[in-house]
């Protein structure tokens, strides 16, 4: 199932590939797309109780999740 | 142990490499880089992003490894790319398209230039209520329109620079500090002298563009400790005097011309300490970001005033512009 999550603090190429880079290492993650100008990261989850910890990878990344 | 019993293979020898990164600016590069770097089982030793700086311990085949997935996330070595060699116009181009697109990494720029405008508009405003009296002062309709021209030009650009680099102030380095207020303070204060010097002549030219100069100068200097307080002070009190002289000298030759040139090199300066800046301190979210537009437009605001009404009522050596 695809998720949008709102993140705030990215603001360059860089952030973009760091989160996808970051999320597609998670098991049950796939099609990783993180865009810095709607400050959203897309995410294919095998399972819906994965959001949690791809929202925890982000968080500790240093971004905020917003939703 | 004997000679032939030993068949592990042996582990490649890893050394110490520098490598000396274009795009690298902020600290999601130097996360990124980081983790291509583990990635590739070698050992990271210092990576900086202000200065372009990666320091790996590696084998030469991982070197080889690591430079190429580097390449492929947009990292290069010095020297590998041709559009991201230092001094390419390209980049002043881009980082300028990307200010004016409104573009995230250059939030700070972005929101100056608008304040710039804004602040302008502001100044055009007060400039058409108070133009009659300009042009009393002025006589022709196109000296009292340059002459406004020029005050909204250098007041707004001092402010531009001087929020500039209250915002960036941490991320720059000492001596990049140091060359942004000797330049700001030299740039305002030369500015200043010499539309006043060209009006009030040379006393109250150099005393105001002094004024002006070493104000900002030393705001901005100082950031970068005593000796960049006393480089932005030494900078606006020779520009002040400078330019008082110069237009005094030149004041039956084009002088109005002169300004003019003066005004787009000033603009040009402005922006070339922004980009450099920017180069410098890498697109990090600025949270210590200063001011909003009214103190923007109100610095602004005073600053041109001030000039204006020393030009027009401040004491005059008998040399009139026009």
């Amino acid at each position: 199932m695809e998720r949008i999550i709102k993140v705030s603090g990215m603001h360059c190429k860089s952030c973009e590939m760091l989160l996808s880079d970051v999320l597609s290492e998670i098991k049950g993650v796939s099609r990783v797309s993180a865009d810095s100008k709607k400050n959203t990261v897309s995410v294919s989850l095998d399972d819906d109780g994965l959001l949690d910890q791809v929202k925890k990878a982000i968080q500790k990344e240093g971004y905020k999740v917003l939703g | 142990m004997t000679e032939g019993e030993n068949t592990a293979p042996e582990a490649p020898e890893r050394k110490r490499y520098e490598m000396n990164l274009s795009g690298m600016t902020c600290g999601s590069c130097e996360k990124l880089i980081e983790r291509v770097v583990t990635h590739h089982g070698a050992g990271v030793v210092e990576i900086d992003a202000n200065k372009g700086l990666l320091k790996i311990d590696a084998s030469e085949g991982q070197v080889a490894e690591i430079k190429g997935e580097l390449a492929q996330k947009g990292f290069k070595e010095a020297g590998q790319g041709e559009a991201e060699e230092r001094g390419d116009p390209r980049r002043m181009l881009a980082y300028l398209g990307s200010i004016v697109a409104g573009e995230p990494h250059v939030e700070v720029e972005n929101r100056l230039m608008n304040y710039a405008l804004g602040a302008s508009v502001v100044l055009v405003l007060g400039g058409v209520f108070s133009f009659q009296t300009i042009l009393d002062a002025f006589d022709s309709t196109l000296t009292a329109l340059s002459v406004l021209f020029f005050v909204i030009v250098s007041s707004v650009t001092a402010v531009y620079a001087f929020a500039h680099m209250s915002t960036y102030r941490k991320w720059m380095s000492c001596a990049n500090g140091m060359m942004v207020g000797m330049t700001t303070g030299m740039a305002s204060g030369y500015m200043v002298g010499a539309l006043i010097g060209a009006t009030n002549g040379m006393f109250i030219g150099s005393v105001a563009g002094m004024a002006v100069g070493i104000g900002i100068g030393l705001a901005l200097g100082r950031y970068s400790g005593i000796m960049g307080a006393m480089e932005g002070l030494m900078a606006g009190l020779m520009s002040g005097t400078m330019g008082a002289m110069t237009t005094i000298m030149m004041i039956n030759d084009n002088v109005i011309a002169f300004m003019y040139i003066l005004s787009g090199i000033c603009l040009a300066m402005v922006f070339a300490l922004s980009y450099m800046m920017f180069r410098e301190a890498g697109p990090a979210p600025r949270a210590g970001f200063v001011g909003g537009f009214p103190r923007f437009a109100g610095m602004s605001l005073a600053l041109g005033a001030a000039i204006m009404i020393i030009m027009l009522y401040g004491p005059k050596s008998g040399i009139v512009l026009g």
